[in-house]
């Protein structure tokens, strides 16, 4: 079994990619085989992020009008045991007649990938819809950020709308000094007013801005943050969950069977 | 001026009357006066404080969230 995981926020530059970028490379860690897709067209940054820019002979909308086969659109990342990438491409089309070659997509990459994890762009209208049609889960990413809640707010609505009953949220950029004297909005007061748990906070750390200009994923360098990204990779791991699951039950059937 | 207040708390007050109001396509005023109004109604059948409950609109049709 495997997942398809969409990564939206509503708003611009709260750190979806970024916090894509980390649990794709700390889910390839806990040996899964992962996907990650760009569907930021016009605007693709993933590639960027993850070192992988000067590999890219096709996108993913070659790969849709079948330009190109799937083997050619895949760019293998060579520093982590089973991650690849599909880059968005960079002229903005109209999307609205893609979701069902995207949705055929999804389910082939499936069969071979464990996680498909989809980078929505900003906003919420075709990009949007077209990131989310083929995603079984979401992650709302989000920052203490005034603007951010509001927007992760609307997007909750709208998954909800869209019969997501998966979702979890992520709050990034989280100051906890700030926190502390009142400044800004706590974890407990945007988990009330998204009547939403978190699944995963990240706080503000250099180290992601600094690693990002070098083309690494902070998660594989030494950093504070990385506690957090890690203990997130394994909330969202839940096709490990699932199987434990089954695994203990299974154990506990033999027990039964011998006494 | 609100400067008695600290800037997290002003956040949250603020976001709180937007998002709440969002949904419903009306404004954060009219909203506080409706349920200024439904406390009224309230205190005619309950011997309750405000400050003892909270009202909240739950939309079960998510669709004019959706914007069609």
């Amino acid at each position: 079994m495997s997942e398809a995981i969409v990564f939206t926020s509503g708003k611009g530059g709260v750190g979806k990619t970024t916090v894509l970028a980390n649990v794709g490379v700390g889910l390839s860690q806990l040996d899964k085989k992962v996907v990650m897709l760009d569907t930021d067209m016009g605007l693709r940054n993933l590639d960027l992020v993850m070192g992988l820019e000067n590999r890219i002979n096709y996108n993913i909308l070659d790969l849709l009008d079948n330009r190109c086969r799937l083997k050619q659109a895949l760019i293998r990342d060579k520093r982590y045991p089973n991650l690849y990438l599909i880059p968005a491409a960079t002229k903005y089309r109209n999307l609205s007649g893609y979701t069902e070659k995207f949705r055929t997509l999804i389910e082939c990459l499936k069969k071979e990938f464990d996680y498909c994890l989809i980078d929505c762009p900003a906003g919420m209208d075709d990009g949007f819809n077209f990131a989310i049609s083929a995603a079984d889960r979401a992650v709302v990413v989000t920052t203490p950020h005034i603007s951010a809640v509001r927007d992760a707010g609307r997007i909750l609505y709208l998954l909800e709308y869209n019969n997501f009953n998966k979702v979890d949220l992520v709050i990034n950029e989280y100051d906890k000094h700030m926190v502390r004297r009142n400044e800004v909005i706590s974890q407990n007061d945007i988990e009330e007013l998204l009547s939403t748990k978190a699944s995963g906070v990240i706080p503000y750390d250099k180290k992601i801005i600094i690693s990002q200009n070098q083309g690494i994923p902070v998660i594989s360098l030494r950093a504070k943050v990385n506690t957090h990204f890690n203990k997130l990779t394994n909330r969202l791991n839940r096709l490990e969950i699932v199987a434990k699951k089954s695994e203990n039950l299974a154990v506990k059937g033999e027990c039964v069977n011998e006494t | 001026m609100r400067l008695d207040k600290t800037a997290g708390t002003i956040a949250r007050e603020r976001l709180k009357c937007v998002m709440e109001s969002e949904p419903f396509d009306c404004s954060a005023e009219n909203l506080t006066q409706m349920k200024k109004e439904i406390l009224e109604i309230m205190g005619r059948y309950f011997d309750l404080s405000p400050e003892n409950y909270d009202i909240k609109i739950v939309l079960k049709n998510k669709k004019r969230a959706a914007n069609d």
